[in-house]
């Protein structure tokens, strides 16, 4: 008798336990759903337009820049 | 009154958060795998496969046309310089390309309740170096090129924030340093390294994930 009813608390505690784990389970799977979708509709919109500030670049990366930006024109123009 | 409390404890929160810097260090606002963010995921499968255009390009110049001749040079000669000027490299070979709003390019896409909505467009490298794009454009293409140099994906994340002093979302990319502070690769060729800024971070994707700030 004893061992039956342990029997049944065991499976009981099992089913409960393993309940608790899919709730959980969609419960976080409902939280990342929403989070995506309200990152979903966040619309970048700043106008933010690319400028040169007044620092100047350094020589090596300004001789890599204008080479880069010569070999364009050229397959611009060919 | 406990309204009105709450509403003044907030608006003396408000300014600290937005002048805290970016930090790579909160695993707790992981939110999901960046393929849950199906645009961002579309423009990562699409990148993946321009990829053998430009390692066809690096391996032999006669495959190179157009813009990935510039490409070329800047990814071979950059890839000899030390970090901190690859970064500033990089920064200014993206920012000297064509600004172009996306407003015309948001993806319509209808939801389930038969409602259209706006979304972001993420561009591929190869897209933003023939079309242009706008200020997430810029740090998606900052982002594919310093991989290309070898920086590692979990150091790296473009990121969405409110900027205070325009009023608006804006993107930015965000460099991991060792200190696990960050610098943000500006429009404007600045590289921001100090912790204040007018950002107030929303959220931030890279190929391993997407990290949500605002939970």
């Amino acid at each position: 008798m004893k061992r039956t009813v342990a029997a049944i608390f065991c499976l009981a505690s099992t089913i409960t336990l393993a309940q608790d784990a899919n709730e959980a389970d969609v419960d976080n799977k409902d939280h990342v759903d929403l989070r995506v979708s309200v990152i979903e509709s966040i619309v970048v919109t700043a106008e933010k337009l690319p400028s040169a500030n007044d620092e100047e670049a350094d020589e090596d990366i300004a001789a890599i820049l204008d080479e880069a930006e010569e070999s364009e024109e050229e397959q611009t123009s060919e | 009154v406990p309204n009105s409390r709450l509403a003044l404890a907030l608006s003396l929160l408000l300014p600290i958060a937005a002048t805290a810097g970016y930090r790579f260090d909160t695993p707790e606002t992981y939110l999901a795998e960046a393929e849950a963010l199906p645009a961002w995921g579309a423009t990562l499968a699409r990148h993946l496969e321009e990829r053998f255009v430009i390692q066809s390009c690096l391996a032999a110049e006669e495959h190179c046309d157009g813009r990935l001749k510039g490409l070329r040079i800047v990814l071979e000669k950059g890839e000899n310089l030390a970090p901190d000027k690859q970064l500033r490299l990089v920064n200014r070979y993206v920012n000297k390309r064509r600004y172009r709003k996306d407003r015309r390019q948001m993806s319509l896409s209808v939801a389930q309740g038969g409602q259209a909505k706006l979304r972001n467009h993420w561009t591929t490298l190869l897209d933003f170096l023939y079309k242009g794009g706008d200020c997430e454009d810029y740090a998606t293409a900052k982002y594919f090129l310093l991989r290309e140099l070898g920086f590692a994906a979990e150091d790296m994340r473009i990121v969405v924030s409110y900027d205070h002093s325009v009023r608006e979302h804006h993107a930015v990319l965000a460099v991991r340093q060792d200190d696990d502070s960050s610098w943000l690769l500006e429009i404007d060729n600045t590289i921001r390294k100090s912790r204040q800024s007018n950002y107030r971070f929303i959220y931030a994707i890279n190929e391993n994930g997407i990290w949500d700030h605002v939970q």
